[in-house]
C-alpha cells in the first residue's frame, strides 16, 4: 500500500489564513476602534478609578520664572500614560493665580514614550513655535522638563520633538537637538550660587570615556 | 455577512505573492519576509529578531516593541518615526505599523538604525521570491575599520590644537607621559601603523614611531595635554592645546565653517587671521534677522530691528575706544545660529556678545538679565556623546548636527565658562548701574548660539518687548544709545580685568 504523499501548503496560503482567522475573530468580537469591555463595566472602571496630584510647574506672570501649581488628575496606570496626560494638561491649562499659561492654544502631545529608566521622549504638535523672546521659550522648554521631573523624579533627561521631527529650537534660542536635563535655575524657589569661581569639572568617567588632564 | 466579508477579503490579501529581502549584515546574510507599502520596503522585526538571534519584546514600562541584538537595545516607536538604540534617538520617515502580527520596519531602520546595533553597516542586496526567513550566512569577518594588527593614528588640527586619535587593541594599557619637548606614547606591545609624519609648526611639529613608541613633538605654541580613552573600538585620543598652530596644505582642516547665509552676513574668510592680543576683537551678533523676526511688540516693533540699531551703536562705540567690532549681521537677513559662532571663531573674535530683545506672555515681566552657557545641560550632552562614541563603533554619523565630537566640544564653549559667567556680570553691573533696569540676574541656559562659540560668549536679553514701558524705551534711540554705552563699558572692565590680572582676580 503506498503512502500518499503529503505536499506542504503554500506558506502565503497558510499566511492568509492565519490572518483571515484572525480578523474573521476580531469581526465577530469587537467592532473595529472600540474595546470589548461593556458600557456598565466602563463606567464602573471610571467611578473606581484612582485620582492623583500632581504638581505642574507654570511661569509666574512676575518674573516668569517657575511656580507650582497643585492638580489632581486620574491614575491611568502606567507612567507613560500618566505622564502624557500630565503634559497634556500642562499645556491645555488653566494655570493657577498669578501664573501664566507659556503655550498658545491647540497645543498637543502627538506622543510620549519614554527611553530606558531615565529619559522621555515628548512630541509636541500644534502652534508650539508661535511666540518669541527667550523667556517664552524657556518657560516652555523648562516647564514641560521640569514638570516631568518634579512628579517622576526618576527622569532625568528629556527631548522634545515637534510634530514628530527633531527641531533646532522653538523660538530661536534654547537647543532642542539633544536631550535636556531639569533646570532647577528656572525654579522661582531656587537660590542661585553667588557667583561660579571654579573652572568646571573634566568629564568623569560615569560616560564611559575616562579623562585625564595634563597642565 | 460581515464574517464573510472579511474572510473574502483576508484570501484576497494572501494570495498576493509574498516576496522576500536580502540583507547583507556584519553577521552575515540573511533573508526576511518584505512588503512594499507607502513607497518602501518593509519588514517583520519578529522576524528579524529571529534571524539575528536577537530578541523581540515589549519595554515593561512604556510597552513600546523592543528589539534586542548583539546585546543593544532597539525601542521603537509606533507612533512617532523615531527609534533608539541604547537610549540615543534616531529619526525615521515613517512610522513602524503592526499588522499581520507583526511590528512592520521600513527599509530606512534596516540601514540607519541596525547599523548601530550590529556595529557595522547593513546593505540591502535585493528581493528574491522565497518567503522563510533564513539564518544568518557567515561571511568572511572583517573588523570595520581595521587593516591590521598595528595602531592607527589619525591627526585633526586646528589654531589652537592639534589631537592625535590613535585606534587598536591595547590601548586601555598604553602610558602617555611629557619628556621635555614630547609627549610619549607607550604601548604594552605592538607598533603603529605609520613611521613618521609632519604636522606644521606650532603647538605639534611631527610625530615619529619607533617599536612600541609613539613621539610628539611639541612647538612653541604648545601649553597643556588631555588624554581620553574611548572604547568599542578601543582608542586613546590625546589632545595638545596651545596657540598659532599652522596647518600644512595637505592636512584638511579639522572644522569648517557653514556658508555664509546671505547678503549682509559677515563672510567668513578662507584661513583664520592671526590673533593679536586678547580681548581686542569683540563679535557682536545681532538676534534673530531677516525671516525670523524674533519677538513682536506694539506699533510693529521687531525685535530683529532693534537688536541690529543696539548692535551697530555698540561696535561704533567699540571702534571709537580702539577695538575691532565683527558683526554676524549689518542687514536684515538671515543667519544661522551656528554661523554666527563660527563667524566669531574664524575672525579670532576674544569675546562674543549676542544681543537679543526678550518677550514673555504677560506685561508684567521686565528687566535685564544675561546668560551665558548651562554647564549642567552641556555636561549632559558630553555624557551623550561620549556613550555615543563607545556604542557607535566609531562611526561618526551618529554625531550631532554641528559636527562636534565630544573632544572638539570640550575645546569650546565648556573651557570658557568661567570666563564668560564673568563677563555675563559686569554686563549685567553695567545694566544696573547705567540703566537702572530691573537686574534678573545672570543666568545659564543650553542657548545653541552660545554653544560653539571658542572664546567666553554671553546672551543679553536687554528688556521685555511684552512690557509696554520697556518696548517704548527700546524704540527710543537714546535708551539705544545708552545700552550701547553700557555694552562697552562692560566690555572695557571686563578688558581690564583679565588683561592686567591682579594677585585675586581670575586669570584667563
Amino acid at each position: 500500500m503506498r503512502t500518499p504523499i503529503r505536499r506542504p501548503p503554500h506558506p502565503s496560503l497558510l499566511a492568509a489564513l492565519g490572518l483571515a482567522l484572525l480578523l474573521v475573530a476580531g469581526c465577530r468580537h469587537a467592532p473595529a476602534g472600540k474595546p470589548a469591555a461593556s458600557q456598565s463595566q466602563q463606567a464602573q472602571t471610571n467611578a473606581n478609578q484612582a485620582m492623583v496630584q500632581r504638581t505642574l510647574l507654570y511661569p509666574s506672570e512676575e518674573d516668569m520664572l517657575l511656580t507650582e501649581f497643585q492638580v489632581m488628575l486620574p491614575d491611568l496606570g502606567s507612567d507613560q500614560q500618566n505622564m502624557q496626560a500630565m503634559i497634556q494638561r500642562y499645556l491645555d491649562g488653566p494655570a493657577g493665580d498669578g501664573q501664566v499659561l507659556p503655550f498658545p492654544d491647540n497645543c498637543t502631545v502627538r506622543s510620549l514614550f519614554i527611553l530606558g529608566e531615565n529619559q522621555v521622549v515628548v512630541d509636541l504638535g500644534g502652534p508650539v513655535k508661535t511666540g518669541g523672546g527667550s523667556a517664552t521659550e524657556l518657560a516652555r522648554v523648562y516647564g514641560i522638563i521640569d514638570t516631568l521631573n518634579q512628579n517622576f523624579p526618576q527622569i532625568t533627561a528629556v527631548k522634545i520633538l515637534v510634530d514628530g521631527q527633531e527641531t533646532e529650537t522653538l523660538l530661536g534660542h534654547v537647543d532642542l537637538s539633544h536631550s535636556l536635563p531639569p533646570e532647577p535655575g528656572m525654579l522661582e524657589s531656587y537660590a542661585p550660587p553667588s557667583s561660579p569661581d571654579q573652572p568646571p569639572a573634566p568629564s568623569d568617567s560615569s560616560s564611559g570615556a575616562t579623562s585625564d588632564a595634563h597642565p | 455577512m460581515r464574517r464573510l466579508f472579511c474572510a473574502i477579503l483576508l484570501l484576497i490579501v494572501g494570495l498576493v505573492p509574498l516576496r522576500a529581502l536580502d540583507l547583507r549584515t556584519p553577521a552575515g546574510t540573511i533573508t526576511l519576509r518584505q512588503r512594499t507599502a507607502e513607497g518602501t520596503t518593509w519588514v517583520c522585526a519578529s522576524q528579524l529578531a529571529e534571524a539575528l538571534h536577537g530578541t523581540f519584546t515589549r519595554d515593561a514600562v512604556s510597552a513600546y516593541p523592543v528589539l534586542i541584538v548583539s546585546g543593544h537595545r532597539i525601542l521603537i516607536s509606533t507612533a512617532t518615526p523615531v527609534a533608539s538604540v541604547d537610549g540615543n534617538l534616531i529619526n525615521l520617515s515613517h512610522v513602524p505599523n503592526e499588522g499581520e502580527g507583526c511590528l512592520w520596519l521600513p527599509e530606512e531602520f534596516l540601514t540607519s538604525v541596525l547599523p548601530k546595533a550590529l556595529g557595522g553597516s547593513v546593505v540591502v542586496v535585493g528581493s528574491a521570491t522565497s518567503q522563510a526567513p533564513s539564518a544568518p550566512r557567515p561571511v568572511p569577518a572583517t573588523a570595520p575599520g581595521r587593516t591590521s594588527e598595528r595602531v592607527g593614528v589619525d591627526l585633526a588640527v586646528g589654531a589652537d590644537y592639534a589631537r592625535v586619535t590613535l585606534t587598536g587593541d591595547g590601548l586601555s594599557r598604553a602610558q602617555v607621559r611629557q619628556e621635555g619637548q614630547e609627549v610619549v606614547v607607550q604601548l604594552a606591545k605592538g607598533g603603529f601603523a605609520e613611521a613618521h609624519r609632519e604636522v606644521g609648526k606650532g603647538i605639534l611639529e611631527n610625530l615619529s614611531a619607533q617599536g612600541n613608541s609613539l613621539r610628539l613633538a611639541l612647538g612653541a605654541g604648545f601649553q597643556r595635554f588631555e588624554t581620553l580613552r574611548l572604547l568599542k573600538p578601543e582608542r586613546l585620543v590625546i589632545l595638545l592645546k596651545g596657540k598659532d598652530q599652522t596647518v600644512p596644505a595637505s592636512l584638511p582642516p579639522a572644522q569648517q565653517p557653514p556658508p555664509p547665509g546671505g547678503q549682509g552676513a559677515a563672510q567668513v574668510p578662507n584661513a583664520p587671521p592671526v590673533r593679536t592680543q586678547a580681548f581686542d576683537v569683540i563679535a557682536i551678533d545681532p538676534g534673530h534677522g531677516g525671516a525670523d523676526t524674533g519677538a513682536l511688540g506694539p506699533d510693529g516693533l521687531e525685535e530683529k530691528d532693534l537688536t541690529l540699531a543696539i548692535a551697530t551703536k555698540f561696535a561704533s562705540d567699540l571702534e571709537k575706544q580702539g577695538l575691532k567690532a565683527v558683526l554676524t549681521r549689518t542687514s536684515d537677513v538671515t543667519v544661522p545660529l551656528q554661523q554666527r559662532t563660527a563667524l566669531a571663531n574664524f575672525n579670532q573674535a576674544d569675546l562674543f556678545i549676542s544681543i537679543h530683545i526678550n518677550s514673555a506672555p504677560t506685561a508684567k515681566a521686565h528687566g535685564t538679565e544675561t546668560y551665558y552657557l548651562s554647564k549642567q545641560a552641556t555636561d549632559l550632552w558630553a555624557s551623550q556623546l561620549a556613550d555615543k562614541e563607545n556604542a557607535a563603533g566609531g562611526d561618526d554619523s551618529s554625531a550631532p548636527a554641528g559636527g562636534l565630537n565630544l573632544v572638539l566640544w570640550d575645546l569650546a564653549q565648556t573651557s570658557h565658562i568661567v570666563e564668560s559667567a564673568a563677563l555675563a556680570e559686569t554686563i549685567q553691573d553695567e545694566f544696573n548701574t547705567l540703566l537702572g533696569t530691573q537686574n534678573r540676574g545672570v543666568r545659564q541656559a543650553p542657548f545653541v548660539v552660545l554653544e560653539g562659540a571658542q572664546m567666553p560668549a554671553v546672551l543679553v536679553e536687554v528688556a521685555f518687548l511684552s512690557n509696554p514701558s520697556e518696548a517704548k524705551k527700546l524704540s527710543d534711540s537714546t535708551f539705544q544709545d545708552q545700552v550701547a554705552n553700557a555694552l562697552t563699558q562692560a566690555v572695557l572692565r571686563f578688558k581690564a580685568r583679565y588683561e592686567n590680572p591682579n594677585p585675586t582676580a581670575p586669570t584667563p
